[in-house]
C-alpha cells in the first residue's frame, strides 16, 4: 500500500489548464481524504518525468512516460464536459495505484 | 486568498470580429495588448507557436478558444473577440475536427501561481451556455465587459 500518491498535471504551456485542473484534483482528493502531492509540468516534459505515480494531461498527447507512470487525459475537469465520469475513472485509477506496494 | 486580477478594457474587446483563421484573431488581439504596452513582440511569436503545437479550441456548449502564454507579458490581461462568423481553431483534446470558435478569450499571464483563483473563475464561465450566448450577442465591447464584470467581479480590473 502506498501512503500517498504523487500526481503530475501537464498541459501545453503549463499555465492555464494545468492550474485549474491541479486545483480541481486537489479538491477531489481532499474530499476523498487521499494523501497526495500535485506538481504542474509541461506536456513536453512528460516522457522524462521521474517519480510520478500518475500523469494527468489536459491536452492531446501520445506521450508515454519513460518511467512507466500511466497517462490520463484530464480535459473534462477543465471544461466540465464529462467531469463526473472522469472523476470516477481518476479515483479508480488512483485506488488501483495505491493498492500496489 | 491573495490574487492578482486581470486587466481588461473596452479597447481589448472586439465584437462582430471578422477573421479568416485562428492566427489572424490571435494577431489582432495580441496587437491590441501590444499597443497597451502589456506585451512585447516575443509574446505574439510565442502565443502563435504554442497554438500551432498545442491548440486551444474547446468544444464547450458555445465553442471557444483560449490562446494564452506568459512569455513576453509584463502585465496580466485578458482580451476577447466575439466572432461575426465562427473561426476554426485546432482542438485541445486532439480531435481531428477543428473547433468552430464563436468566442476567443486571449490571456497574458505573468505569474500562474498568483492567478490560480482568477483562472479557475474564468474556467467556470466556459460551462455557462447562456452567458456565453449572451457574449456572442453583445452589441458592443462596453456591454460585453459589463456582463463579464458582473460575473467576475474583482477578478478583472477595468
Amino acid at each position: 500500500m502506498k501512503k500517498s500518491i504523487n500526481i503530475v498535471v501537464a498541459c501545453g504551456g503549463g499555465i492555464f489548464t494545468t492550474t485549474v485542473v491541479t486545483d480541481k484534483i486537489d479538491e477531489i482528493l481532499r474530499k476523498e481524504k487521499i494523501p497526495h502531492k500535485l506538481s504542474p509540468h509541461k506536456i513536453t516534459e512528460v516522457p522524462n518525468i521521474t517519480g510520478a505515480d500518475l500523469i494527468v494531461c489536459t491536452g492531446k498527447t501520445s506521450a508515454q512516460n519513460k518511467s512507466g507512470a500511466p497517462v490520463m487525459i484530464g480535459l473534462p475537469l477543465f471544461t466540465g464536459v464529462g467531469a463526473e465520469q472522469f472523476t470516477q475513472l481518476l479515483l479508480e485509477k488512483i485506488r488501483e495505484i495505491m493498492a500496489e506496494d | 486568498m491573495e490574487f492578482e486580477g486581470l486587466s481588461a478594457s473596452p479597447e481589448l474587446v472586439i465584437t462582430g470580429c471578422r477573421a479568416s483563421n485562428a492566427e489572424e484573431v490571435i494577431r489582432l488581439l495580441s496587437g491590441l495588448a501590444l499597443k497597451k504596452g502589456y506585451v512585447n513582440a516575443l509574446f505574439i511569436e510565442k502565443i502563435l507557436e504554442r497554438e500551432q503545437e498545442y491548440p486551444t479550441g474547446l468544444q464547450t456548449a458555445v465553442p471557444i478558444a483560449i490562446p494564452h502564454v506568459h512569455d513576453g507579458c509584463s502585465k496580466s490581461f485578458f482580451a476577447m473577440a466575439a466572432m461575426a462568423e465562427p473561426v476554426d481553431f485546432g482542438a485541445m483534446d486532439g480531435s481531428e475536427e477543428p473547433v468552430k470558435a464563436e468566442l476567443v478569450f486571449l490571456f497574458g499571464i505573468t505569474d500562474p501561481s498568483r492567478q490560480t483563483a482568477v483562472l479557475r473563475r474564468f474556467s467556470t464561465l466556459f460551462q455557462k451556455e447562456e452567458l456565453l450566448r449572451a457574449f456572442t450577442h453583445a452589441a458592443d465591447s462596453g456591454e460585453l465587459l459589463t456582463k463579464l464584470k458582473e460575473v467576475l467581479g474583482d477578478y478583472i480590473l477595468l
